[in-house]
């Protein structure tokens, strides 16, 4: 060890406070006020370890009706920074598009919050990675707003996630798995609901929108009402259409299914119309995406093209199928699946995470994980072509052009840090 | 009214045979997408020319099979397998025709695709479009894009002159080629102190990605804010420059005052990390504070860092005899658990110790820890642990 100078005396700025007794009621705030947001102003009103402190929107009708509904404990903003600098904040829900939910996400953790953040994590694939570092060095807690790993039926499959957790660790399946992912296996993918709309022209940007911070990173466009409000979805600027939509809800519990927590598929090939808009979502048929060790996720829209998965079971090994509502082939299968060990415990109250400071189950790493398959099908579709990814390195292998939509610069002044 | 017609007429008569194929783009089969993007890539120069005229705001039908019809072309040309001379005519027909584009939202796509692509030869044709406050952030996120000695140079050119918010994004984009003679030290030191707050976090980066040490004072004067907003992007720009400083005992001291001014978890992380191999008496005896602390944010980063520390100069047993001295029965539970994730057996016997200490949290952790050197147990310890888990 060598000696320096000494460490003592130092400054006085305090670490954020950290909720310490079950009754130290932990505060919470939310950027983003439209139908999530709203969402997330009942979880926080629901739960009696919380208290709404304050919350943020570029529309300041929407300010002004969460706070009639909210009380007078809580204020509004407009200016997400404003937000943070006033208030004495636990945890910052980030519900905003997700062309903003990385600058969201960094602010809060860097300013000592833990975040509770909306799916998609990114609006690209590079952003997660910035995420995942401003959690680690700032020693922070994530949770990304799903849940379906965890509890809860996994959507119109028919079965919770956590029996087929135990079947697949079992063996019993077999390997590789193949995974069908569309309206057949109970996974709708809402692929027409948010596509963007052809044709639309300039609009008067309407009083009491700050539509240049509605934009922040994103690039200048001309105002329309179909780019802002909940059919931002529909605009490759700002997200990814039903993919992004749904993408984490329903890959998310796949990639835990199949154990690629820590990974990412190799190969990724989409059946979709071709050029899409280049600045309308469009629509899509099928996405494939292939892991390393020959796993396979299939994604079927079941609204454009010929249907694949029709009759297909949602899960395939070599040894076994399991179809909706639990239905395995051999028959047994289920039945065994009763006796197996129950999967590893996981933190699936935010509340303990945030006490404990231990993970929660879907953190910024593996939701930085199931997020990138999000990127990788829409990357897909966007190109027209087979690419081939580096799960380690995170880009397209000898693929720079594809690399353009990895990491897209933001408009300035905003900057990732 | 006829004048109106004549107009018409005359656009659609001069898109001609590119928009008839055009208008078979929309949502397209992709097998059908990608055959008109080949035929259109062939005369690409010619395509452009009689395409962009189309193009305009008001995303009318023209505009809409126009737009289809570059993205086919210009996602045509991202494949690695398009030949070289093909990406080079529509580069350079794009390149000809933005002084032909109707508008700036048309314009403004034209310019976003030269970025796409990455081509060397776009940057003098993007020059003037960077001139223009119309253009100038689009303009500038493709010189980004294109990131060749030549944007850079343009980029720099312009930020020569450049004052206020241009500057920013200007010093931001030159930033991404992380070099430190691009940047003129006494423009950005009058940037900073005329900067509004909100630009702060951008040049802060800027500097720190480029290693630009003069900025250190004014981050840890802004450390000392009560914004908390700039000071997460100070604490992030400071992190950001320790990890640039090569020179160990300058990092190591910017280290230093980071943590001194924010006692906070990237602080002792960045100065740790400063260290290296060679940990500093003081940088111990900060993790070794903070392994006491109430935040437990910054308690549980001192100890993910004493975990690494016996890699960085720290011999095991300092790490167990500091553990031996805590009288905080929740700081000692918490070196107990790190010296079980550390996993050395030279901890075991401390471990072992505490399998029956007074305090049942120190206990607890005890009975994690062991865990992890399960196997290597004697049996009355293997015991002591299954009891436990029972």
């Amino acid at each position: 060890m060598t000696k320096t100078r000494s460490s003592k005396g130092a400054g006085g700025i305090q670490p954020a406070r950290i909720p310490r007794g079950a009754n130290d009621k932990i505060n919470h705030a939310i950027i983003g006020l439209g139908v999530m947001g709203q969402g997330h102003v009942q979880y926080v009103l629901d739960d009696p370890q919380a208290r709404l402190v304050g919350v943020c929107d570029v529309m300041q009708s929407r300010v002004a009706e969460t706070l009639e509904k909210v009380g007078k404990d809580c204020r509004g903003y407009r200016d997400f920074r404003d937000m943070l600098n006033s208030e004495s904040i636990d945890v910052v829900h980030v519900v905003t598009p997700p062309h903003w939910h990385a600058l969201h996400n960094i602010y809060a953790l860097s300013a000592g919050c833990d975040v509770w953040a909306e799916k998609p994590m990114t609006r690209t694939i590079s952003e997660g990675t910035y995420i995942a570092a401003a959690v680690k060095l700032n020693s922070r807690v994530f949770r990304l707003n799903t849940w379906f790993r965890m509890h809860s039926p996994f959507y119109g499959l028919g079965t919770a996630v956590a029996p087929l957790k135990k079947l697949i660790q079992s063996g019993a399946l077999g390997w590789p798995l193949t995974v069908r992912i569309s309206a057949h296996t109970g996974f709708s993918w809402k692929a027409s609901m948010w596509m963007g709309k052809l044709g639309l022209a300039p609009e008067p940007v309407p009083d009491g929108f700050d539509y240049d911070l509605w934009l922040g990173p994103a690039p200048y466009r001309p105002y329309t009402s179909h780019r802002v409000s909940g059919s931002f979805r529909g605009y490759w600027d700002y997200d990814g259409g039903g993919l992004a939509d749904m993408g984490q809800h329903y890959l998310d519990p796949v990639q835990y299914l199949l154990d690629k927590d820590d990974t990412s598929p190799v190969e990724i090939e989409a059946n979709a119309p071709w050029p899409q808009h280049p600045d309308v979502v469009g629509i899509w048929g099928q996405v494939y995406m292939k892991y390393a060790d020959g796993c396979k996720i299939i994604l079927e829209s079941c609204e454009w093209g010929k249907d694949e998965t029709e009759g297909k079971p949602f899960i395939e090994g070599p040894n076994g199928k399991v179809f909706k509502n639990f239905h395995t082939e051999p028959g047994y299968l289920a039945e065994l699946a009763k006796t197996l060990p129950d999967p590893e415990p996981q933190i699936s109250d935010f509340n303990v995470s945030i006490r404990t400071r231990k993970k929660f189950a879907l953190n910024e790493d593996n939701g930085n994980r199931s997020n990138i398959l999000v990127h990788l099908a829409n990357c897909a579709i966007r190109t027209g072509r087979k690419l081939y990814f580096d799960p380690v390195e995170l880009r397209f292998m000898d693929d720079e052009e594809a690399n353009q939509l990895v990491e897209q610069p933001m408009r300035a002044p905003w900057v990732l840090f | 009214m006829a004048v109106t017609n004549k107009k018409k007429t005359t656009k659609k008569t001069t898109a001609g045979k590119y928009l008839k194929q055009a208008g078979k783009l929309l949502w397209a089969e992709p097998a059908c997408g990608h055959k008109i993007a080949d035929e259109l890539l062939r005369d690409a120069e010619e395509a452009v020319a009689q395409l962009v005229p189309c193009m305009s705001e008001s995303n009318d039908e023209q505009a809409t099979q126009a737009f289809f019809a570059l993205e086919a072309m210009v996602m045509a040309a991202l494949n690695p397998e398009c030949s070289s001379e093909q990406c080079w005519a529509l580069v350079t027909g794009l390149c000809q025709q933005l002084p032909a584009a109707r508008d700036a939202y048309s314009r403004s796509q034209l310019i976003r695709y030269l970025g796409l692509l990455g081509y060397d030869c776009a940057v003098e044709a993007l020059r003037p479009w960077l001139n223009k406050k119309e253009y100038f952030e689009v303009t500038l996120l493709a010189l980004r894009h294109i990131g060749s000695p030549s944007a850079l140079e343009l980029i720099a050119e312009k930020m020569a002159t450049a004052k206020g918010s241009a500057y920013t994004a200007l010093v931001l984009a030159v930033a991404e080629w992380e070099n430190d003679e691009i940047i003129d030290q006494d423009q950005m030191r009058k940037a900073l102190a005329k900067a509004p707050e909100n630009e702060l976090p951008a040049l802060w980066n800027a500097c720190a990605r480029c290693g630009l040490l003069f900025v250190a004072e004014d981050l840890l004067k802004a450390c000392k804010g009560t914004s908390k907003a700039t000071k997460a992007a100070a604490h992030a720009s400071l992190a950001l420059l320790i990890s640039r400083i090569y020179d160990w005992e300058t990092a190591v001291s910017l280290g230093q005052q980071f943590y001194q001014v924010s006692p906070v978890a990237i602080a002792l992380r960045s100065w740790f990390d400063a260290c290296a191999t060679d940990i500093t008496a003081d940088c111990y005896e900060a993790l070794t504070d903070a392994v006491q602390e109430d935040d437990p944010a910054l308690r549980e980063t001192a100890l993910e860092l004493l975990g690494r520390a016996s890699d960085c100069g720290v011999e095991v047993e300092l790490l167990v005899e500091f553990a031996g001295t805590l009288q905080s029965p929740s700081a000692k539970a918490a070196m107990v658990r790190m010296l079980g994730r550390h996993g050395k057996m030279i901890a075991r016997p401390f471990i072992m110790a505490c399998l029956w200490d007074k305090e049942p949290e120190v206990r607890q952790a005890a009975h994690e820890a062991a865990e992890n050197l399960q196997g290597k147990l004697d049996v009355g310890n293997a015991i002591a642990v299954a009891v436990y888990r029972d």
